[in-house]
């Protein structure tokens, strides 16, 4: 619900369900105190605050016990701009979503057994044993994918190297197992 | 959308969007030229500009702010991305190899590739592709971090890729924020710059890593990549998914694994990879399934005495069309 809320904050809900959640929003209390959160974050994010309404908003966060905002005074030797981004970004994500491992579990046996080679042709030859291997959803095994895939996304060459974040984001998890 | 506008805007209201800034092709449904030479522009920007910035990584409810720094030099472009949170880990780019610095393993992962560009290029015929598999048109102008943006919108023509909005700086086409959306229109990631420097003096110190040192007793992994020709060693995909073709094939070592077959697919934007390793170099627990991150999808599968894992910034259908694909035939 508040994944579509938000969603409806950003504009980004289909028509269909446009009616539907407002209607619910007249009728929520506590949905419609979301919807103020989302639309003062949503101003954060976008860079709309003036700055005393960012000053607020920051000294708020910086009151709130959270730790997905230990960043805050870092940004504060960047312009004023910066630091409403941040901490909306975060906040976002404090409000938004509930916990959830980065990586979401596999479903097993989603794909079935092909009838593929048997024996050794083929051109992948078998290297050496490596140590560090382990079952396909280790985030260990899954960043090395991720490393080298990467280059070869377009939406690389419009980002650059920045696409790269989410598979050093995921490292002190790989490094952790 | 117009009643959406969150309040502060609407009592900023007649600050925040010049009428004459105001986009003229919203109205139109399909992909007008002027959209797509903005992805051009986009793309030149990332090339040419030098700049450094702090941008964060949101996906779900993860976090991630990086430091970016990218400086164009004689020789090429140099960029050296560093994480803020926890534990700093960096990656560093130049022409043709990525170095990535993974201090929590001790590792030091090397990704050359010789006649393959590290920054890949936008070609006109890519951008025909790419108007061929989304519905590309400009937003409105907004505001990020400071810069006004030109929105651009990539809708999806069908359900095999996800759809993605780009703010562009006005002045310089550099992009500042992206996000990609899955079916339901439900955002799966998105990148920001929340502090950019474009152009200017850019201390060069800034592209040194900070682990020269430390890193000297590290594990070094080098992917060794070759181009090669699987489908002549019997490696086919025997049908990819509509408006996606092979754009590369290797050869490259892989988490110490050497001998690894990686075939890479495009549809102009998104781009799925296809890995095939010796089943013997993955542990006896594996199995097949799915797992995903943001906007990254993996399936894996077994094929005979191989394994298929297939990576994409694509949705679960048609990472899945692409591993099931995948034979052997000789």
């Amino acid at each position: 619900m508040r994944e579509k809320l938000s969603a409806l904050v950003d504009g980004e809900l289909r028509s269909g369900d446009f009616e539907t959640h407002l209607g619910r929003l007249r009728t929520d209390r506590e949905l419609r105190g979301a919807w103020n959160t989302y639309h003062l974050i949503g101003d954060a994010l976008r860079g709309y605050l003036g700055p005393e309404i960012t000053d607020r908003v920051v000294a708020r966060l910086r009151d709130e016990p959270t730790v997905l905002v230990p960043r805050v005074a870092r940004f504060k030797r960047f312009s004023w701009y910066a630091m409403p981004a941040a901490a909306g970004i975060a906040a976002v994500a404090l409000v938004v979503w509930t916990a959830s491992p980065m990586w979401r579990a596999p479903e097993p046996a989603l794909g079935s057994v092909a009838s593929g080679p048997t024996g050794t042709a083929g051109p992948v030859t078998a290297g050496a044993p490596s140590a560090g291997t382990k079952p396909p959803a280790a985030p260990a095994e899954i960043e090395n994918y991720l490393l080298a895939h990467h280059p070869f996304s377009h939406s690389s060459a419009m980002q650059g190297i920045a696409r790269y974040a989410r598979s050093v984001a995921d490292e002190r998890g790989a490094a952790g197992k | 959308m117009q009643m959406m506008r969150p309040l502060a805007s609407r009592l900023l209201g007649p600050f925040r969007v010049l009428p004459f800034l105001l986009p003229v092709s919203a109205a139109l449904a399909q992909t007008d030229t002027s959209a797509l030479q903005w992805l051009q522009r986009i793309y030149t920007a990332t090339q040419k500009l030098s700049y450094t910035g702090v941008f964060v990584y949101q996906q779900g409810q993860q976090v991630e702010t990086s430091r970016i720094t990218h400086i164009v030099e004689a020789s090429g472009p140099r960029e050296r991305l560093e994480t803020l949170d926890g534990i700093p880990r960096e990656i560093i780019r130049t022409r043709d190899q990525v170095v990535c610095y993974l201090p929590a393993s001790m590792t030091v992962k090397i990704d050359k590739q010789s006649g393959t560009r590290m920054f890949p290029a936008i070609l006109p015929e890519r951008l025909k592709e790419l108007a061929e598999n989304y519905s590309i048109r400009k937003g409105e102008v907004e505001r990020v971090g400071g810069y006004d943006c030109q929105v651009i919108i990539l809708e999806p023509k069908d359900r095999m890729r996800y759809g993605h909005r780009l703010w562009a700086d006005l002045n310089t086409g550099m992009l500042l924020k992206a996000k990609t959306f899955d079916e339901k229109n439900e955002m799966l990631e998105q990148f920001a710059f929340t502090h950019l420097q474009i152009g200017g003096s850019i201390d060069r110190a800034q592209l040194k890593t900070r682990f020269s040192r430390a890193s000297r007793d590290w594990r070094v992994e080098d992917s060794g990549a070759t181009r090669t020709n699987l489908a002549e060693a019997g490696w086919t995909i025997r049908s990819s998914p509509p408006g996606f073709r092979t754009v590369t094939e290797l050869l490259r070592t892989l988490g110490g694994t050497s001998g690894v077959g990686h075939i890479v697919l495009s549809d102009g934007l998104a781009a799925i990879s296809v890995f095939i390793q010796p089943a013997k170099s993955k542990q006896p627990a594996s199995q097949p399934g799915l797992v995903r991150q943001g906007a990254i999808n993996v399936y894996m599968r077994p094929v005979g005495d191989y394994w298929v894992t297939v990576v994409g910034e694509a949705p679960p259908e048609s990472v899945k069309y692409v591993a099931d694909a995948v034979e052997y035939r000789k």
